[in-house]
């Protein structure tokens, strides 16, 4: 199972722990957590552009700023980029276990030509037939309310996006801040594959003007974690089908992934 | 996540391959592509060998080596097919012309950066080409581009990313299709799309790779072509959950050149279609009909009349003034 959160966000954090570090949290849970920062026709400023950046690069993800009209395309982009990434990650690691050798030279990039041509061929695979869980949590304070249209229809958009991969996808999505103090994140739908559910999702929206990112994200951690305990039908491990003849991988990246 | 790196590199410049250890000479700079650029390339003969002729290739530098080496996967994948059916059947023009030359790594300002070499198609882009050559072609492009879909469909690949730029009309009305990066196997999600040609964008159907998604993005790739203004506008106007199928439609209804082909291009937008095969098919036939018909509309007036004959009305009306002044008639 490959994990992901994505922020969507369009400033600073103003409560609460620092965003990076909830980040890091996050990377080390084995969820990789991407941000976008959304932009009108003004900027984001120095300060909130350099926390996006700082996010991403603790939780592990990518990070792009961009204008609402950009945030389908980029949205998609990142998911995909970050899965190649995630199994690219955990390739390479494999790679420095089986070679023996610990120095940062041992990559599938400096594999010769026909062995990269080969691993590749199985990472593809796997980005296509790995299950995945992406968690959307979404800034709503009062800048955002403009831009949640647009959110919206990104998501919808992500969802076709992911509803073509062979593997199982699914998206949840949290938006932040809460309607009362100690409450950081709300859940607006839980684990989905259905393109249905998408629609409509910022109803009921209490808009406030704190932006609690650290603790949101730490929130969405919590779910992660509390989620995959309770269910049986999260088995953390590649689908058998992108381990095909003599690979012989299976059950040897599930300790790294999960 | 490691941001892509452009390699920028002079005309002059030499990439020789550590594995294969072929010289190549960047003459120029022929485009950017999704995941690299692409130069136009001689190879370098080692040993001073001038007795054979230059020869040219199109030669892609990479950005993500992952990414790169899938396409170059995708690409090798397409020679073997080829290869395949070459084998036994005699070799034409086109059989002889390899999608993938070599692919191999270069080492750039001390940084290992992947390469591939393919073989240079002389031509222009499409869009290119219809703006020079006139509508008239487009009947007899579209089915040659119909059959190159079909030999890739046929051989469970979907294209992914057709878009203007990404075909390339050879002198000879023959066409190309340029930057594989969005080459998927057909049943998996499409790899690399452009918003504007994709099916999910505008509501009508899912990204799987299937026959019907290049279909669709070819009746896209048409509306673009003759009424790229519309499409902008109906993009810029609609609301993306209510923009759909009729849209483009409505655009297509509106263009004289696309009239004959209005429901070939319907049943490609509401994949309604069968197979490639059957959609090349109708199309040529449509298009054969098409270049039998008689003019409805003549050329348009060129400018240069239209500018000519306002000057001598100009003329004309200063001369009537003049010559109404010199008889100062109205004192009688």
């Amino acid at each position: 199972m490959l994990r992901q959160i994505l922020l969507i966000t369009d400033g600073c954090s103003n409560v609460g722990v620092q965003p990076a570090v909830a980040a890091a949290q996050a990377r080390d849970a084995g969820i990789a957590v991407n941000v976008v920062g959304i932009v009108d026709e003004g900027t984001i400023g120095e300060y909130g552009a350099a926390e996006i950046a700082d996010i991403a690069r603790a939780g592990g993800g990518i990070s792009r700023i961009v204008n609402q009209r950009q945030l389908a395309q980029t949205m998609q982009m990142m998911t995909r980029k970050t899965v190649v990434q995630t199994i690219h990650q955990a390739v390479n690691h494999e790679l420095k276990h089986i070679l023996g050798r610990e120095e940062e030279s041992v990559r599938v990039e400096v594999l010769p030509p026909e062995q990269r041509a080969e691993v590749v061929r199985v990472m593809d695979e796997m980005g296509e037939e790995t299950p995945l869980r992406v968690a959307l949590l979404i800034d709503t304070s009062a800048s955002m309310k403009p831009k949640l249209p647009a959110v919206e229809e990104a998501i919808h958009d992500l969802m076709l996006s992911l509803q073509a991969r062979k593997g199982k996808s699914e998206l949840s999505v949290f938006h932040f801040p809460g309607s009362h103090g100690d409450e950081h994140a709300v859940m607006d739908m839980d684990w989905a594959a259905d393109m249905n559910r998408v629609r409509r999702l910022f109803q009921r929206l209490n808009i406030r003007g704190t932006t609690p990112t650290g603790p949101a994200l730490l929130h969405v951690i919590d779910f992660y974690q509390y989620d995959s305990r309770a269910r049986t039908d999260n088995i953390p491990y590649y689908s058998s089908s992108s381990n095909r003849e003599g690979t012989g991988t299976d059950g040897v990246w599930s300790d790294y992934i999960v | 996540m490691q941001e892509m790196r452009a390699a920028v590199l002079k005309s002059g410049e030499k990439i020789t391959g550590l594995w294969n250890n072929r010289t190549y000479r960047i003459v120029r700079l022929l485009g950017q592509g999704a995941n690299g650029v692409v130069y136009y390339v001689e190879r370098v003969r080692s040993n001073g060998d001038h007795s054979r002729p230059v020869e040219g290739y199109a030669l892609k530098v990479g950005g993500d080596a992952i990414e790169f080496q899938s396409e170059i996967n995708a690409l090798k994948a397409l020679e073997k097919i080829k290869r395949q059916q070459a084998s036994g059947s005699r070799v034409g023009r086109d059989e002889a012309r390899p999608f993938l030359v070599e692919a191999d790594d270069t080492e750039i300002a001390g940084q290992k950066i992947p390469f591939y070499v393919m073989r240079y198609v002389p031509g222009m882009t499409l869009s290119v080409y219809m703006r020079k050559r006139g509508s008239d072609w487009f009947g007899f492009i579209g089915g040659k581009l119909l059959s190159r879909l079909e030999w890739l469909h046929e051989n469970g690949w979907v294209f992914g990313d057709i878009k203007a730029d990404n075909v390339l009309v050879r002198q000879d009305g023959d066409v190309e299709l340029v930057d594989y990066g969005g080459l998927t196997p057909a049943g998996s999600s499409i790899r690399q799309f452009t918003e504007w040609y994709d099916r999910g964008y505008w509501n009508a159907g899912s990204r799987v790779a299937d026959f019907g998604y290049d279909l669709f993005s070819f009746a896209v790739l048409t509306v673009h072509l003759f009424n790229e203004e519309k499409l902008k506008q109906r993009i810029a106007g609609v609301l993306p959950q209510i923009r759909q199928r009729e849209d483009l439609m409505a655009i297509i209804r509106e263009c004289p050149v696309l009239n004959p082909y209005e429901s070939w291009l319907c049943r490609a937008i509401h994949s309604k279609f069968h197979s490639t095969r059957q959609a090349k098919e109708e199309w040529v036939r449509i298009s054969k009909q098409v270049y039998r018909m008689p003019r409805r509309a003549p050329r348009p007036t060129p400018s240069w009349l239209k500018m000519s004959f306002a000057g001598s009305a100009l003329l004309l009306l200063i001369s009537v003034l003049y010559w109404a002044w010199r008889e100062q008639w109205w004192l009688g």
